[in-house]
């Protein structure tokens, strides 16, 4: 199949899983070198990507079992995983190898992973107790620690402390601490004070009846416990929900966590069926946001029609043309004590044939300003195929026109009356961690300096530099 | 780890499990503990022991549970309202689902069924996956230190005399489960074959659990000297034995996989589906403890993986019912 008719389907649809050929279970952490993003999943299947949001088919890495993850330690990657899997009703000896490489570029002279019979085996589980170690998941933690965490659902998820120069088992004598209890593809992060330990529930390759789910519990300490919102322990089964399922996309499993730079963090993982692509699981990366304190999954903006509004003030980004004013009643009968029998009308919406002969031909400037639902307010928003790490790009159009938004040498905005596809062109639109978008043009030109559209006053934009913790980099993208 | 010193890490876990049962002290599921064997579980019980009570969390870890019946289901995925209601409410022997409290089993009581014949075989390797193990080097593991493969017919702990399941599962299983292509997780029941059907000699236990969570699991393999692992029903009971009426609260239950849980012969809480242990995944309607002894019935269902459950009550107001003492009789 072409890529041109995946893309096609794809886009037509939704924007919740990548694009390509994205084909892969049990996807490890998305890693980047020199530019390009990879990933492998269980029987070392890899995928890789130019953008982080169109992926192919990657370099397997030989000899690597079930569900990989990987870590960049230093100017290394650190790969861990499973040289089994026993399954529900198979035998539980498991195996967690680690190993590092180099580089993640095939076509580097540098690239490549030790033989297996040079790699390190840090954790291990035996036919029949009551763990299976697969799965495993890397974490280093702000000091500077590196932890795995393993396990199925036959029994408890372990970790242990590795040696982050040598990918070994710090504490060879150091019994496995179980952390959890029946669920997969575990990991760990930290957040604002707390490490959060995220699993996998549910029913795993079920096709599209799975109902793999991906859940979290919290700890002030990295080896647990790891308590949910409720209070319950994870070995105890406690879960906070992060991701299931969403329309046409089933089995949410196996996260990772990217952290693009402060404010803006993607959760990987996979679905167990993409109901657009004959129910085959694919690679799907999403945003993460932070909602009191605990993670969830968030949204790509689907394309749509929307008021942009800004953080700022709520405001709306609008085409600066020409206010007119709607025919009308002042609306005010009923309110002064007068006209309570009178029959109510609906009163039309404008227009953008009502308005759109008045505007410039040529390129017009945007403003922000109190939203009316008006034509010069309304922005449809259309997919591309191209991206950058989870999140197409967009071209932003007037609604019912081609008249696109775009950015300008001097880093300021304009709209251009037809849409061509440039770069400056085409907008990356991320959910922050905090619910809210920031929305960055492709390029800008004269310059290769990274903007986004900023809020100048309540009542105009511009391009600047991204700063989370600064109210006018952010903008909300609203339907009614 | 060598065998000797497996053998003394096996007594030192032995009596750190035992000194913290019920809750006091270190938590027994903390630290990995790769002992099997019946009693790093369950406590046997006389039929005649004394009252126990909730574990500091409301947990019963008393019951009395019969060795499964052979339903060897190869998936989870079939485990609908309709076929648990149908399987679990199956009568294999009389008295299955008697109310009657002055009539319940005694540990060391048999009954003989009439069940479903394990099927034989596994399902597929992962080896497809390319998962080649490190050929003997990678790290070499220290004396001592966790993670070396057990060694050949050592269970670890010597067993207690007359206590069930003495040997190491035979035939512990070898295979995996392949591919993705669907029905790892096993497809529907109904599909089966039909089955060859043999007499089974069944025997209550009434034990107190060392764990929060009753490992069904590990009741099954050790009483059955490991013939029996997936595939199985699990029939239990307890009594809750209340001062006064307690009105308005809920049987709190999580189980694996699938469970309907019975109280004074009502059914008050059905778990379908294939499902994972969560402690309070469900809970009854509001419910009557009466005064003095109430029946606790439960019957869970599991194909392959583990299975286990846990229990315990809350009052309407959402505190953990501990105002209760429980036996089995």
């Amino acid at each position: 199949m072409g890529l041109v008719a995946l893309v096609s389907v794809s886009m037509s649809e939704t924007v919740m899983a990548q694009i390509g050929a994205p084909f892969i279970h049990d996807p490890a952490t998305i890693a980047e070198c020199d530019g390009k993003y990879y990933t492998w999943g269980t029987g070392g299947s890899g995928l890789v990507s130019e953008d982080g949001w169109v992926w192919t088919s990657g370099e397997r890495i030989p000899n690597v079992g079930a569900a990989p993850d990987m870590i960049k330690i230093g100017d290394r990657y650190l790969l861990a995983y499973s040289t089994t899997g026993g399954g529900l009703g198979g035998g539980h000896a498991g195996t967690i190898v680690t190993c590092f490489g180099k580089t993640l570029d095939p076509k580097s002279p540098d690239y490549g992973f030790p033989p297996a019979a040079e790699r390190i085996t840090v954790a291990h589980s035996e036919v029949d107790e009551d763990c299976d170690a697969i799965d495993a998941g890397l974490i280093m933690t702000p000091e500077g620690r590196l932890f795995v965490t393993f396990g199925t659902y036959f029994g408890f998820i372990r970790m242990t402390e590795l040696d982050p120069k040598t990918g070994a088992r710090l504490d060879t004598l150091a019994e496995d601490i179980n952390i959890a209890v029946d669920c997969e593809a575990t990991t760990m992060i930290y957040h604002d004070g707390y490490y959060y330990l995220l699993g996998t529930h549910g029913t795993c390759c079920d096709g599209i009846n799975s109902t793999y789910n991906i859940v979290c519990g919290r700890s002030t300490s990295p080896t647990g416990p790891f308590i949910d919102n409720v209070g319950r322990d994870m070995v105890e089964g406690g879960g906070k929900m992060v991701l299931g399922a969403r329309d046409g996309y089933t089995g949410a499993g196996h996260f990772g966590r990217t952290i693009i730079e402060d404010g803006v963090e993607k959760m990987s993982f996979h679905w167990e069926a993409d109901y657009y692509q004959s129910g085959r699981s694919t690679l799907a990366i999403l945003p993460i946001v932070w909602r009191n304190g605990w993670p969830e999954a968030g949204y790509n903006v689907k394309p749509g029609v929307y008021e942009i509004e800004s953080e700022r003030r709520g405001y709306a980004l609008e085409l600066a043309t020409e206010y007119v004013r709607m025919a009308g009643g002042r609306g005010m009968g009923g309110m002064f004590g007068g006209g309570q029998q009178q029959a109510n009308t609906t009163i039309p919406f404008q227009k953008l044939e009502d308005v759109i002969g008045n505007w410039p031909k040529g390129n017009i400037d945007v403003r922000v300003f109190d939203y009316q639902f008006r034509p010069n307010q309304k922005w449809e928003l259309v997919a591309m195929d191209e991206g950058t790490l989870g999140t197409p790009y967009y071209k932003i159009v007037i609604a019912g026109t081609n008249r696109a938004l775009a950015a300008t040498a001097g880093k300021e905005l304009t709209t251009v009356p037809e849409f061509t596809g440039a770069p400056e062109q085409l907008w990356s639109i991320d959910q922050l961690i905090d619910g809210t978008y920031r929305i960055c043009p492709k390029a800008v030109p004269g310059t290769d300096e990274k903007v986004c559209l900023i809020s100048i006053g309540d009542s105009n934009a511009s391009l600047g530099k991204f700063d989370f913790n600064d109210v006018n980099c952010k903008w909300n993208f609203r339907q009614y | 780890m060598n065998r000797n010193f497996k053998s003394i890490l096996a007594v030192g876990l032995t009596a750190v499990l035992v000194g913290c049962s019920n809750g006091s002290g270190i938590d027994p599921q903390r630290y990995a503990n790769r002992n099997v064997d019946f009693d790093q579980y369950f406590t046997e019980i006389n039929a005649d022991a004394a009252p126990a009570k909730p574990d500091e969390k409301g947990f019963i870890r008393r019951w009395t549970i019969i060795e499964p019946i052979n339903k060897p289901n190869s998936g989870n995925s079939g485990f609908t309202d309709s076929y648990i209601l149908t399987e679990l409410t199956k009568e294999y022997f009389k008295g299955q689902f008697s109310n009657d409290i002055k009539s319940l089993p005694k540990t060391g009581d048999q009954v003989v069924v009439e069940t479903e014949a394990p099927r034989a075989g596994g399902r597929g390797g992962f080896g497809g996956f390319g998962g080649g193990a490190p050929q003997g080097a990678g790290q070499a593991r220290p004396q001592g230190a966790p993670g070396q493969a057990r060694p050949q017919g050592a269970p670890g702990q010597a067993r207690p005399q007359g206590a069930p399941g003495q040997a190491r599962p035979q035939g512990a299983p070898q295979g995996g489960f392949g591919g993705f292509g669907g029905g790892m997780m096993g497809g529907a029941p109904a599909a089966a074959p039909a089955p060859q059907m043999v007499k089974d000699t069944l025997t209550w236990h009434s034990v107190d659990s060392k764990l929060f969570n009753i490992k069904l699991i590990r009741f099954a393999t050790n009483t059955s000297n490991g013939k029996k692992r997936y595939g199985l029903i699990f029939n239990a009971f307890t009594v809750i034995n209340c001062d006064q009426d307690m009105p308005n609260v809920r049987l709190a239950a999580g189980s694996n996989a699938s469970s309907i849980w019975w109280v004074n012969g009502e059914k008050v809480l059905t778990l379908q589906a294939d499902r994972r242990m969560v402690a309070d995944d469900g809970m009854s309607k509001r419910i009557t403890l009466k005064k003095g002894k109430n029946l606790v019935r439960v019957a869970v269902i599991n194909g392959p993986g583990m299975s286990d459950m846990c229990m315990r009550f809350y009052n309407e107001d959402g505190s953990i019912v501990k105002n209760i003492t429980i036996t089995n009789n």
